[in-house]
């Protein structure tokens, strides 16, 4: 019979492997509650850019769906509408921008701080707890090979896998608890959307409220509402039941 | 005469954003799920470097290939999602391939000590 490489202590496995991965999922589902926590309750905007927000909308909409509607009318009906508001600038926010006057600048704007704090916040609660771990395993686990892995590295991996380990000639496939906290890092993504299901989908749906406007982006809204006005013009009426009895045969046939 | 955006063209079928995100999710968690029990499996029967690999690649397809036949066969795949390929196939097999990693080690590990 063979006789193996090395043979390690099988408390190993109850001391060093199961702690740090049970250890790593506690943190992980602590971090995801600390950064629902951190999330702040979205802002509410002011009516006016509610408006002009919803109106833009309102006339891409229609540019993209005016095919259903059921008769020319309509169409017309809502392509004269929408042209006009567009055009007389009723809904813009702060009025007709005076064209001398400079725009504003971005970075001036009281709500870019909160914006960026947020987004270091979120990197905070992201980066620290790996941290935090990555140097909890090198202290607490540090000068022993605790596992053999399934597949064998290259020579390249030894200094950074068998960090400490005083062995030149020992395979590769035999690593200390550091490869063990790499493998569970990139490992547990999918233990955590497991236990954190309704959590998760809760945060993702708050990070999309969010209005994603980086601080920066001066978007000049009149111009944009004019755009619109000039593309809902020259909309020619189809509908999407033209030539609908050739398609239907042609189904069918 | 202006073709109409509707008339029958695979390229603009009408989608709905949210639905198509649900059943990736869907698609998702099975993935999770079966990704950890192969990992285990491959774990279990000690498998070792390539064909741990070859094992969790068969097996991946195998269940993208059950799941398509479970949601009515490859003509169906596209009333649920936007590409076949690239949807089922390819969008979770990076966390796929980690997952199964993390838990052949952690069985291996148990099993060979």
């Amino acid at each position: 019979m063979a006789v193996p490489d090395l043979v390690l202590d099988p408390s190993l496995r109850y001391w060093v492997l199961l702690p740090i991965s049970f250890a790593m999922v506690l943190v992980g589902v602590l971090r995801t509650y600390i950064t629902i926590l951190l999330e702040p309750s979205p802002k509410l905007q002011e009516w006016k850019a509610v408006r002009e927000q919803q109106h833009l909308q309102h006339s891409a909409i229609f540019r993209k769906n005016y095919f259903i509607l059921p008769s020319k009318q309509d169409f017309e009906l809502r392509k004269k509408h929408i042209s006009e508001t567009m055009k007389s600038m009723k809904y813009l926010k702060d009025g007709i921008p005076d064209p001398n006057e400079l725009p504003p600048n971005p970075l001036s704007d009281p709500n870019a701080p909160n914006l960026m704090f947020s987004m270091i916040k979120n990197n905070i609660a992201n980066y620290v707890p790996q941290a935090v771990i990555m140097w909890w395993v090198n202290y607490f686990f540090a000068g022993f090979v605790i596992m053999k892995l399934p597949f064998p590295l290259t020579l390249r991996f030894k200094s950074m896998l068998q960090n400490g380990v005083s062995t030149p000639d020992l395979d590769v496939r035999w690593v200390s608890s550091i490869s063990w906290y790499f493998v569970n890092l990139f490992g547990l993504k999918a233990v955590y959307s497991l236990i954190l299901k309704s959590d998760s989908a809760l945060l993702e749906q708050q990070t999309q409220q969010m209005p994603i406007q980086m601080p920066g982006a001066n978007i000049q809204v009149h111009k944009v509402m004019k755009g619109e006005s000039e593309s809902v013009m020259i909309l020619q009426y189809t509908s999407c039941m033209d030539e609908i009895e050739e398609r239907i045969l042609k189904l069918y046939a | 005469m202006v073709q109409s955006p509707a008339s029958s063209n695979e390229d603009t079928r009408v989608t709905f954003g949210a639905s198509i995100k649900e059943n990736q999710q869907v698609l998702q968690e099975i993935h999770d799920i079966t990704s950890l029990a192969f990992g285990t499996i491959a774990g279990i029967l000690k498998l070792e470097s390539t064909y741990g690999f070859l094992f969790f690649l068969i097996t991946n397809i195998l269940l993208n290939l059950c799941f398509i036949f479970t949601i009515g066969g490859f003509k169906k795949v596209k009333n649920y999602y936007n590409n076949l390929i690239a949807d089922i196939f390819i969008i979770d097999i990076s966390r796929c391939i980690s997952s199964f990693t993390m838990m052949w080690c952690l069985v291996f590990a148990l099993i060979d000590t």
